[in-house]
């Protein structure tokens, strides 16, 4: 049965082998061992060329850091301004009710 | 109209400016940061968050002339730091003002360094472990790969593994 920390080490280096940011890397609760041990994998890997990007990174590049490029997506829908339309139902009831009760109509019944 | 004009250039100038430093530099930054983080992905995301603080930088500097990969390098490693120290491992800030011009001499120098001290230190090993560690993490062999290479299961494989970069962090410590 392999425990965890070498099952862990092993999937780290798939991730590195796959040119893939490991979990570790944004993981704050690594065990010491796991770091020391993720650090040693990251050192014997310098002994090989590095895996550049693909060809149309540098255009991607400065793309996104020139200004004017770089659009954060703003919303474009207006803002619903209050406009003056037929009030709720509801509402209409409740002020009709009230002006009949403070001017209520000559000969109505009180 | 004229302000309109002007305004205008200055904006094109800026970018062709942006473009010169990026096509000019990038790949040597990017070389950088990959020797730290070894992976595309990580190295493809802080390249360009090192240009985007870089050159925010270097606008309000109106991109003075000189040799900027020094200075990429530096803000790159202060970005590496932050992500590190949000992982809670601290180091100190180099500052991105007072940037060395050989620093990037230095870099290659320090590299070539640590490949000579990790083919010394991996000498050293038995050659089970050797082995592993070419075929893992040098050739990229998956551990099912490995297994079958090493007429072993892949269970054991892994428990090589880890020895052999327990042994290698050991050797590690006691000579450097």
């Amino acid at each position: 049965m392999v425990g965890s920390i070498e099952k862990k080490i092993s999937d780290y280096i798939d991730d590195l082998n796959a040119g893939k940011k490991p979990d570790s890397h944004e993981s704050a609760d690594e065990s010491p061992e796991f770091e020391e041990l993720a650090g040693i994998v990251r050192i014997v890997r310098c002994l090989k060329e590095p895996e550049m990007p693909g060809a149309d990174y540098p255009k991607k590049l400065v793309a996104a850091v020139t200004p004017g490029q770089t659009h954060t997506t703003v919303s474009k829908k207006k803002k619903k301004h209050g406009l003056p339309g037929r009030p709720p139902r509801r509402q209409c009831l409740f002020w009709h009710c009230c002006l009949i009760s403070c001017f209520p109509l000559p000969g109505a019944p009180t | 109209m004229l302000k309109r004009k002007t305004g205008n250039k200055e904006h094109e100038d800026t970018a062709r400016s942006i473009e010169e430093i990026c096509v000019s530099t990038w790949e040597s930054v990017y070389r950088y940061i990959y020797f730290k983080v070894q992976n595309r992905e990580e190295a493809e995301d802080i390249t360009q968050e090192t240009y985007a603080r870089a050159l925010s930088f270097l606008r309000d500097n109106r991109l003075r002339e000189g040799p900027h990969l020094g200075f990429l390098r530096s803000v790159a490693l202060n970005v590496l730091r932050d992500r590190w120290r949000r992982k809670k491992r601290i180091g100190p800030i180099v500052s991105i003002y007072g940037t060395e011009s050989n620093m990037a001499v230095d870099d290659i120098a320090e590299q070539s360094a640590i490949r000579s001290m990790v083919r010394e230190v991996l000498d050293c090993l038995t050659q089970e472990h050797r082995t592993v560690i070419e075929l893992r993490i040098l050739k990229g062999f998956s551990t099912a790969e490995t297994a079958e290479i090493m007429n072993k299961k892949e269970g054991t494989v892994r428990v090589i593994l880890y020895r052999a970069l327990k042994k290698l962090a050991e050797k590690l410590d006691a000579n450097y």
